[in-house]
């Protein structure tokens, strides 16, 4: 007689190991949980003062900024991504990319989204400058890495 | 006769060995049945499919986008029109506004509660948007995302699984009335009712009456399959007890609501009163009526003949009978049975839904999380995937890729012609749209992943890139006249132009706009093609390319998807970014699992980029792609490259407008010619899907230092009297020489460029043999 057919006449016993197996079993499963890291201890680019409110993704820009201020990087991320589908090509939005990279201590990706700003924002000097200078401050941060 | 004592002893024996051994045998089958039982129903218990999401769409005022469009993407979400919106997933129409209920959805950033909007259309744009009774203005609201999929172990079927609390109790009162009265005191089997129905069918002479309960029932459709033989009620009588020996009466009810058949949706049955309910009346299984409850419950007899759609007389003689057996046993009062009586079967007609409608899609999606998650938690946890697909965009690419290639297949007297297509978002790398080939429904082999075709001239770009890298300009003359190389091994190689004829000393964004051959040839060998295979590379191809020079004319073989990331970084203005089709995986309890983050890299200088572009652009203008002049797109200064390989057997398109980056292939499976050249075949596919696509006009933004001025093509003098059409962009400092003013600022960011007119005759003497 095999074990598992003594354990027959312990449905109990069975379901209990069942129940607790199978929780083991889903918790191995489930893909680990990213962790946002930690903010940039430098200190943090200035704001930018234009408030572009004129396009259809100005709300999410403007929401994306307050999470930014805030310090919920994640939510300020997913708020510009939505806000890029809708205008794709609003340097404003690469900028706070960058801004958001740069708090979540990501220099390189920063230096890249600036760039990217930097690719879309033409004449506009005091856009160009604020990205400039955010540039600068990431290209420093990635020099020691 | 007497018998003797030994002989007595003997049969004793032998009886009492028989007796052991059969119980050691239905022991040991039992058992066997059990651990069976066990393993499957645990299985289904827990498995809930990865569920698989379409972009949200975003409304705003000023979006270009039909009322007609609107209401295809709510029909493809599973939204009803009704006489009055009402309730999560419904929707009215009228002129020009379509009034709806958003049902809640859980975003990764948090959850969206339902909400009530009002969006008016004219012209083609929306006009207005707003929510709520009073009518207040929104600026921005997103629909809740279409379901096009789901990762089931069985492809063809699907589910939505409830768990006990979440089915209404009007459901289950209904369903043990009509399927098992006595289904919370019996042990699995019920013969009493058994007999009844032995009898009845004894008394026809055929099976008009089943005696199964539940479980029976549920084991039937579990374990075993649905012929009616005595062999398999046997089966069903054992191991009916034997599942109710090992779970609750709970956990086998759930399980019968989450597994029974309720009906067939072209290919994909369906399982389960939570689909059948969004099958048959587009609505929650917990919003529905108590007459829609008694179809749905007289559907379990026969889902084929009491289909409300195609048999609606038999299914509302049945459904009576269900109200008649509610209302006699207090499930019904008397006025709700009575109004029940009075609604037709179904007042939803058929409709098309997002349900795996995009194989080719749900392959890349595959492919891309594989490298993430396991088969086995794409089929077992529940994860809800949500994506980038755009099914409005995926529509016209399904349409038009399929009426283009039978349009040519009847123009060229053509069988079996293929085609695939791959559609993104032009900044940010986004697969929008994706077809495997002509016939969208038929999974398989999907072209835009897997097929590898030689690109031909759709690599040209690449090496003109490498050149203007090396500071080449526009307007650098190129030679093109017949060369001949000497390839290790085998030969001779002597590339011909289309035409088969030479073009002489051609500027270089001509020889690019015609897809001169013997010029890409020179221009390319005087690079040298390391430098082109590393703009390849730089422009996002990771494979292996063996570095012959017939590479310079696109023998080299890549998927439409592998061009697609090409062509990206080219429209992205140099930044390469991974396509993505995923943009996040949420956990079955809503959290979020993993995010597929935008990120972009810059590869190249914004300056050459321009460069390029303006030169694709005039492949439209005035080279191979003219066709799309006589087009609606002629005003949407399109960047593109038309690609054809050796004897006609691939044709392709790759091109881009302001928000939109479209590579078309077409070909036949078997590699045989299909006489159609790039600009005949593929180009006549992008048209016809991008001039559905709502796109803008492709407006690079010009760096800085950029400086313009017209050619003389025959002497390659600039000249400042050129009107605005026939301007070439330059890098400062490297106008054309005869033409140069000192005046020109000459910005120190950017490359200093040799002189490249002068050093490409320098060194082209040493290519020819």
């Amino acid at each position: 007689m095999n074990v598992r057919s003594v354990s027959l006449f312990f449905p109990l016993c069975r379901r209990l190991a069942l129940f607790l197996l199978m929780v083991v079993i889903l918790n191995g499963c489930a893909a680990p949980r990213k962790t946002e890291p930690p903010s940039s201890p430098l200190i943090s680019p200035p704001p930018l003062e234009y408030k572009p409110v004129t396009g259809p993704a100005a709300a999410l820009y403007q929401d994306a900024d307050i999470a930014l201020q805030s310090g919920r990087l994640a939510e300020a991320e997913m708020l510009l991504e939505r806000a890029l589908r809708i205008e794709p090509r609003n340097p404003y939005y690469w900028h706070s990319m960058a801004q958001v990279k740069y708090r979540q201590g990501k220099y390189r990706d920063t230096v890249q989204f600036c760039l990217k700003a930097e690719s879309l924002a033409g004449k506009q000097s005091q856009l160009v400058a604020r990205n400039k200078e955010l540039l600068q401050q990431a290209k420093k941060a990635v020099q020691p890495q | 006769m007497k018998r003797s004592p030994k002989r007595k002893r003997t049969v004793i024996l032998l009886g009492v060995v028989c007796l052991f051994l059969g119980l050691a045998a239905g022991y040991v089958t039992v058992s066997r049945l059990s651990d069976e039982i066990r393993q499957k129903f645990d299985g289904k218990r827990w498995s809930l499919p990865a569920i698989v999401y379409a972009r949200p769409l975003e409304l705003y005022p000023g979006l270009r986008f039909s009322l007609e469009m609107l209401e295809e993407e709510l029909q493809l979400s599973g939204y009803r029109r009704e006489p009055q919106e009402k309730g999560a997933g419904s929707y009215t129409r009228n002129g020009p506004t379509i009034r709806l209920v958003t049902r809640d959805f859980h975003y990764p950033s948090g959850p969206e509660p339902s909400r009530q909007l009002s969006i008016t259309f004219a012209a083609g744009h929306i006009a207005t948007l707003t929510t709520g009774e009073g009518r207040k203005p929104v600026s921005l609201a997103r629909l809740d995302p279409v379901r096009i999929g789901s990762f089931h172990p069985l492809v063809h079927e699907d589910r939505l699984i409830l768990s006990r609390a979440e089915i209404p109790d009007l459901l289950i009162d209904t369903l043990l009335a009509i399927e098992d009265r006595n289904f919370y005191s019996h042990h699995g089997l019920a013969p009493l009712a058994i007999a009844r129905a032995l009898f009845a069918n004894i008394r026809a002479g055929k099976t008009v009456q089943g005696g199964s309960t539940l479980t029976q029932q549920l084991v039937k459709n579990l374990f075993l399959n649905r012929e009616r033989t005595l062999w398999r009620k046997a089966m069903e009588a054992i191991m009916a007890p034997i599942l109710e020996y090992f779970y609750s009466k709970d956990e086998i009810l759930t399980a019968y609501i989450n597994e029974v058949f309720l009906g067939q949706d072209d290919n994909r049955a369906v399982h389960g009163f939570a689909l059948a309910s969004q099958f048959y009346f587009r609505r929650e299984l917990r919003d529905l009526r108590p007459d829609q409850i008694a179809v749905l419950v007289g559907l379990v007899k026969g889902p084929t003949y009491y289909d409300p759609r195609r048999n609606p007389e038999n299914c509302l003689e049945r459904r009576n009978v269900v109200l008649e057996s509610m209302a006699t046993r207090a499930i019904l009062n008397k006025a709700a049975h009575t109004e029940a009586l009075a609604r037709p079967v179904t007042e939803v007609a058929v409709q098309k839904n997002g349900f795996n409608r995009f194989p080719a899609f749900l392959d890349l999606i595959k492919q891309q999380l594989a490298g993430e998650y396991r088969e086995v938690d794409l089929k077992t946890n529940g994860l809800r995937i949500l994506t980038t697909l755009d099914p409005q965009i995926q529509h016209q690419v399904e349409k038009n890729l399929k009426e283009t290639i039978a349009f040519l297949e009847n123009k060229q007297k053509l069988q079996n012609l293929e085609g695939a297509v791959v559609i993104t978002g032009r900044e940010n790398g986004e697969v929008l749209a994706l077809a495997g080939g002509k016939n969208p429904l038929s999974p398989g082999f999907n072209r835009a992943l897997q097929a590898k075709r030689p690109i031909g001239s759709l690599v040209k770009p690449a090496v003109y890139l490498a050149a203007l890298q090396k500071g080449y300009t526009l307007a650098s003359p190129l030679d093109d006249s017949t060369v001949s190389l000497n390839i290790e091994g085998s030969g001779k190689w002597r590339p011909e132009n289309y035409d088969h004829k030479e073009h002489g000393r051609v500027p270089l964004f001509i020889a690019l706009a015609h897809s001169y051959n013997l010029a890409t040839v020179r221009l390319g060998m005087d690079l040298s093609l390391d430098n082109v295979l590393a703009a390849i590379r730089d422009l996002g191809y990771g494979e292996e390319i063996q570095p012959y020079p017939s590479l310079l004319l696109g023998a080299v073989d890549m998927s439409p998807f592998a061009v697609s990331q090409i062509y990206q970084t080219i429209a992205a203005g140099g930044f390469y970014t991974s396509l993505r089709a995923i943009s996040s995986v949420m956990a079955a309890d809503h959290s979020a699992l993993h995010r597929y983050a935008l990120a972009v890299e810059q590869r190249f200088s914004p300056e050459v980029i321009y460069l390029l572009t303006h030169a694709m652009q005039r492949v439209v203008s005035e080279g191979t792609a003219t066709a799309l002049l006589s087009s609606p797109l002629k005003n949407h200064a399109v960047a593109g490259k038309t690609g054809t390989s050796d004897n006609l057997r691939d044709s392709w398109f790759a091109g881009f407008t302001g928000d939109h980056l479209a590579v078309v292939w077409l070909g036949r499976d078997d590699n045989a010619p299909i006489g159609l050249s790039g600009s005949a075949g593929a180009l006549k596919v992008w048209e016809k899907i991008m001039r559905e696509v709502v796109s803008s006009p492709l407006k690079p933004v010009e760096p800085e230092g950029i400086a313009w001025m017209a050619l003389d093509r025959t002497t390659f003098a600039g000249s400042r009297n050129g009107n605005s059409s026939n301007e070439l962009p330059f890098i400062a400092g490297t106008l054309p020489v005869a033409a140069a003013s000192p005046a020109l600022p000459n910005t120190s960011n950017t490359s200093k460029p040799k002189n490249a007119a002068m050093g490409i005759f320098e060194t082209i003497g040493g290519w020819f043999k």
